[in-house]
């Protein structure tokens, strides 16, 4: 008798337990979802100096880990309603996952996705692709990704083309960078600059169809730096500007209009020549 | 000669008893195994990832063998008083010094050889699963070689540990310590590089600091986890230079050692 009664309180006991485990066990996990939480703790703003020392011989893997928690934020449904405080946290994970580890790849292409499309941190993300392509000097995106971030969202093509033809030196990146950043060059009025570009990758290359292309390129700019000069003469003769390219010609400013290697005419919109 | 051998036999058998192995090889199976699923988290450089989860899995179980079972191998002579035994027979207090080093370092080089083979199954694997993730320079070259530079930090530990046994008689003591030197060791260079370059600092501090550099091992040497999991090229020199630095201070801590030991009174 005495026995069995001690049998069924382990029992008991038992049964407690398991019933205790598979509520709390539902509670944790409930708990454990909120990841806007876990971000805040994860990223705690400690100094660039004192997160390496923290981190010791695990930098590698500290990097890792913090990637982790920014990437599990971003893909979360948390973040399509994130305040402007989670985003300081994740932009605050990726520099640090950034200073720990600057070689990771993984770090500043989040970073360009996340930052600069989805918080509008643009400085943050900037900070971290120049942080990269200053350790990573044979890869060509985080230049390409700080040109694109000038261009796109901060409306700076002279910034972008400086970016962009940085980008363009470095072997195997891909022909249309040169060509995208003499055309941003040209869109911010630095025409000579863009001519000077696009004649360093000219002697540079080594395909055929490609040195054809920037050829084209080049002679395009030559056609419009010669109207551009041939237009702010024209202003400075007439105080206006001219209505159409003929009238440079007409006014003997211009012998003739030059040829575009693209088969078709120059055009004149707001004082700016294009191709 | 024969002696020191015979000690190191007998302290490496010691640690061998302890089962520490057995765990270390069920731990290096587990990370590796758990290296599989993390580095599959990750969109882009997963084999650097996987590189970065093994390497970081043999410097921790290094570590844990020296915190956990290297200190308490050396100090249990002093707390059970069987150094005693040791010292009546034959043997000089320096062949002693010498001889528990080696043991250690037979034990700590079977724990990493046995680490680094199991970690590099992990990683081999995890790239078989993501073969278009290597990057275009890995080396398994620059993978043993950071394992071997892991094990000569991991020995530059050991020997400050056993001086610090000498030294403290106590193996809580002398893990605590042991434990600060590790944490010293690995941030000298920032420390260097963060004040000592700037220039603008109190001049007693700047000497403070100069002193500490040559106090303390620069641990952060031996950590080649980065080029490892890039395939960073390494300077052979600079590797020479490392592995001579490591030589160098092992030696003298462990004349240092000798020195206390010879001078310590056992009574």
């Amino acid at each position: 008798m005495k026995g069995s009664i001690k049998t069924t309180w382990i029992a008991a006991l038992i049964a407690c337990l398991f019933v205790g485990y598979g509520f709390s066990h539902g509670r944790v996990e409930d708990s454990l979802a909120d990841i806007k939480y876990k971000l805040h703790v994860a990223a705690i703003p400690v100094p660039d100096k004192l997160i390496r020392a923290l981190a010791g011989e695990f930098k590698g893997l500290f990097a890792d880990y913090l990637l982790l928690e920014a990437a599990s934020f971003n893909g979360s449904q948390e973040s399509f309603g994130a305040s402007s405080e989670d985003w300081d946290a994740v932009a605050r994970l990726l520099k640090q996952s950034n200073i720990l580890d600057p070689y990771f790849r993984s770090t500043y292409m989040l970073a360009h996705t996340t930052l600069s499309w989805r918080a509008q941190k643009h400085d943050d993300a900037l900070a971290i692709l120049k942080n990269s392509k200053e350790h990573l000097p044979l890869d060509w995106i985080p230049g390409f990704y700080m040109g694109f971030t000038h261009f796109y969202f901060l409306k700076d093509n002279l910034s972008a083309a400086k970016e962009l033809m940085s980008a363009a030196r470095i072997p195997d990146s891909p022909s249309y960078l040169s060509t995208m950043a003499g055309r941003l060059a040209v869109e911010s009025g630095q025409i000579d600059v863009a001519i000077g570009f696009l004649t360093i990758m000219y002697e540079k290359s080594e395909e055929e169809e490609n040195r054809k292309q920037i050829r084209e390129r080049i002679q395009a700019l030559q056609g419009v730096k010669i109207l551009q000069d041939a237009v702010h003469s024209f202003q400075f003769r007439y105080e206006r500007m001219p209505n159409k390219l003929e009238e440079l010609v007409s006014s003997e400013i211009l012998s003739a209009i030059p040829d575009n290697p693209y088969h078709r005419p120059y055009t004149l919109k707001e004082g700016k020549v294009k191709y | 000669m024969d002696k020191i051998w015979l000690l190191s036999k007998v302290t490496y058998k010691e640690g061998v008893r302890n089962r520490i192995l057995l765990g270390i090889v069920f731990i290096a199976v587990i990370f590796s195994a758990f290296n599989l699923v993390f580095s599959q988290m990750f969109a882009h450089d997963l084999s650097k990832v996987s590189v970065d989860l093994g390497l970081s899995t043999v410097s921790l179980a290094g570590l844990a063998i020296i915190f956990f079972m290297g200190i308490n191998l050396l100090a249990r002579d002093f707390e059970k008083r069987t150094i005693y035994m040791v010292l009546a027979r034959p043997m000089a207090r320096w062949q002693y010094v010498l001889g528990k080093y080696f043991g250690l370092a037979l034990m700590v080089g079977t724990a990493v050889a046995i680490l680094g083979i199991v970690v590099a199954g992990g990683v081999k694997l995890s790239m078989i699963m993501a073969p278009q993730h290597i990057p275009a320079n890995y080396s398994w070259k620059i993978f043993i070689l950071a394992i071997c530079f892991n094990y000569l930090g991991l020995m530059t530990l050991t020997a400050m540990a056993q001086l610090f046994t000498c030294l403290t008689n106590s193996s809580f003591i002398a893990l605590l310590v042991t434990a600060c030197s590790y944490f010293i060791g690995q941030n000298v260079e920032l420390v260097r590089k963060g004040f000592l370059e700037e220039g603008d600092v109190n001049p007693a501090y700047y000497h403070l600091i100069k002193i500490v550099t040559w106090i303390f091992p620069n641990l952060q040497a031996f950590d080649m986890k980065t080029a490892a999991g890039y395939g960073l090229v390494l300077e052979p020199l600079a590797l020479l230079w490392t592995a001579i630095y490591a030589i160098c201070y092992i030696g003298i801590i462990l004349m240092l050692t000798i020195l206390v030991f010879q001078r310590r009174e056992l009574s």
